[in-house]
């Protein structure tokens, strides 16, 4: 037994240096991939809060126009103009994104360039007025929702 | 070589475990720094709420200005009075949003005749109710001074006064035939009497006092006979064929006494803006409204 | 060979190594700080949400509270521009059971529409509250008269504000009335009077 523990007729010193170098650059490589995913999966959290935040802003915005021009049709108002300036960040967790407004499925739809993971969809509602389907895309960063009396209509753009 | 490599497996799965350790420990407190670190979900927008105050001030302003215009009697309204109260409101109001950052106007418009809608303009609301849950009535007349205004036979403008379960009680059937007001009033199943304005009256109609141009008229309208011991509402059908006054009071079933009266109506127009919002709209007064 | 490698330190090759073993250890360690270092700039770093949900609630309890009062049916003055005609040009302050004035003399307690509503609502919920008149004077300069004070607000706390038209005949005695609460007579050629701008604080204590 003592032969075996104090043997030393195997050992080669370039082979032990290859072993040993080779695991540690394996071991190096599988840790800093998987940082890389960690920071994907948190960048991705942080993208779909923030959606849901911006498009939630968006809805209240949308709703209080829908009360404001249903509160004057009712008492027999003309309304001039409703006009909410809006401003969004140009790029959120460093991609740009694109936000979809449906008057289909009343859905604010915000989705980042290439990952579907990150697609956020936020529910508006609005009694009197229809709000015209159309496509943002975020790199415009100063937008403006707009209230049209005669089509009854709320156009952002 | 065997002490030396145990110490150095020893310091290099030392080193990695404080990486790993370190790496999770940052990805943990990133999510908790992140997760309460979102504001902007409830983001206070209180435009609605100062647009809804200007409104509703505005209103008040046109209500009081009114008060102040009147030279003796209704008919009689300095319209240079009016314009000035409310220029002064429009400064003063101007001052006061301008401390919490909007803008604020107000162009006042002139007054002018009131249709029987709802809101006193020609596109209101035709079928209406004045007053609702009335116990008895003490006053209650219209007048139609330009009968050229007020619709054929085609569209009767009707007052109609309903109880709780919809029957008509009472009602007044007004139409125009060629330059004379006919007006036709009936009770619950039958007619109680035709009348008529000539072109050269004043079309004065007062129907709790049953006159005419304030001369009796025969038969009676017989309108406190008719609605008494009941809960009642009157109604305005068609209301945007005539143009005309009419002034009620009386006691509400809750035994409140209510006061209304629309001589005029006037339509201001007040924009309201601020970084993030523009609002333009116009509101509908009916003066004097409520009485005090 | 093995006898080479158990020689002393000079010709220890073993040192290769180490060497290798602590720039690696470093090269990790460095890897870590700057993944540190990139994930915290993802998040957006301001006030703390539950901060903001207080606020958000006491605003919305604020306009219920004001908007009740500044209801004025068919003809009546609402119960606000009533409260503001009333006031005697003291400040109250809440005591536990009722609001007192502060004055030194004559110690009234106030009994309007606006303390039946606080007393309702605000107090039972241990919510502190400030109530203060203000108006625009004719130099351009706002000014500002407590009407109920119960100390400095904190951090979050949250201003409604209701503004309320008065006309000379809402005022009545227009002398009387510029002698209790300093609100002066912004024109003298119309009948109107001035706009009151009132301003309500509250915060959580």
């Amino acid at each position: 037994m003592r032969r075996l523990t104090d043997d030393e007729n195997a050992v080669s010193i370039s082979i032990g240096f290859i072993l040993t170098f080779s695991i540690t650059v394996l071991v190096l490589v599988t840790i800093l991939t998987s940082f890389y995913s960690l920071m994907d999966q948190a960048e991705q959290t942080v993208m779909r809060d923030e959606y849901e935040i911006h498009g939630n802003d968006i809805a209240v915005k949308i709703t209080t126009i829908d009360t404001m021009a249903g509160n004057a049709i009712r008492s027999g108002s003309d309304i001039g103009e409703i006009r909410y300036s809006l401003s969004l960040p140009e790029k959120i967790a460093g991609q740009t994104y694109s936000i979809e407004f449906s008057n289909t499925t009343n859905d604010i739809v915000f989705a980042s360039e290439d990952r579907d993971e990150t697609r956020v969809k936020i529910p508006f509602s609005t009694e009197d007025t229809t709000v015209l389907p159309t496509t943002l895309y975020s790199s415009k960063s100063e937008y403006s929702i707009v209230y049209n009396p005669d089509a009854r209509t709320i156009e952002i753009s | 070589m065997k002490k030396f490599d145990d110490s150095a497996q020893l310091l290099l799965i030392a080193g990695f475990a404080v990486g790993v350790g370190i790496v999770v420990l940052t990805v943990m407190l990133n999510n908790v720094i992140y997760a309460s670190n979102i504001a902007s979900e409830s983001s206070i927008d209180t435009s609605r709420y100062d647009i809804a105050n200007a409104i509703q001030m505005t209103t008040e302003a046109c209500e009081d200005a009114y008060q102040y215009s009147i030279n003796g009697s209704h008919s009689n309204v300095d319209n240079g009075t009016f314009r000035q109260y409310i220029e002064t409101y429009t400064e003063k109001a101007s001052e006061n949003y301008g401390v919490t950052g909007l803008t604020f106007s107000c162009q006042p418009g002139n007054l002018s005749k009131a249709y029987f809608t709802h809101n006193g303009l020609v596109d209101g609301e035709d079928n209406w109710t004045i007053v609702k849950n009335i116990n008895t009535t003490d006053s209650f007349a219209i007048s139609i001074p330009n009968t050229s205004l007020l619709s054929n036979e085609s569209n009767k403008v009707m007052i109609k006064v309903t109880n709780t379960s919809g029957n008509t009680l009472w009602s007044m059937e007004l139409y125009n035939s060629s330059g004379n007001i006919n007006i036709t009033v009936s009770g619950q199943s039958s007619t109680i009497g035709n009348y008529q304005i000539t072109t050269s009256g004043a079309g004065e109609i007062n129907i709790t006092g049953d006159e005419i141009d304030n001369s009796d008229v025969s038969p009676d309208f017989d309108f406190s006979n008719r609605t008494a011991g009941h809960d009642y509402s009157i109604n305005i059908i068609n209301g945007s064929h005539v143009v005309g006054t009419y002034s009620i009071s009386g006691n509400l079933s809750t035994g409140q006494p209510f006061s209304q009266a629309r001589y005029w109506v006037v339509e201001p127009t007040i924009s309201i803006s601020s970084r993030e919002i523009t609002v333009n709209r116009t509101v509908p007064v009916s003066l004097p409204g409520g009485i005090k | 060979m093995p006898d080479k490698a158990k020689s002393g330190l000079k010709t220890d090759p073993s040192a290769q190594m180490h060497t290798l073993e602590a720039v690696i250890a470093a090269m990790i360690m460095v890897g870590i700080i700057i993944f540190a270092v990139q994930a915290t700039s993802l998040t957006p770093l301001t006030s703390s949400t539950a901060n903001a949900h207080i606020e958000a609630q006491l605003q919305t309890m604020g306009q219920d509270m004001l908007s009740a009062l500044s209801y004025s049916s068919y003809g009546q003055d609402s119960q606000l521009k009533e409260d503001i005609m009333n006031w005697d040009g003291k400040e109250y302050v809440w005591n536990g059971s009722t609001y007192r004035s502060t004055n030194n003399q004559n110690k009234t307690t106030l009994n309007s529409s606006f303390t039946d509503i606080l007393t309702q609502i605000a107090v039972p919920r241990g919510i502190a509250h400030n109530v203060h008149f203000s108006w625009v004077a004719d130099n351009g300069i706002v000014m500002d008269k407590s009407y109920i004070y119960n100390g400095d607000p904190s951090d979050n706390a949250v201003m409604i504000s209701k503004k309320v038209v008065l006309s000379d005949t809402d005022v009545g005695n227009t002398s009387d009335f510029i002698a209790a609460t300093s609100i002066p007579d912004a024109d003298s050629s119309t009948g109107f009077y001035n706009i009151v701008n009132v301003k309500m604080t509250l915060w959580r204590m």
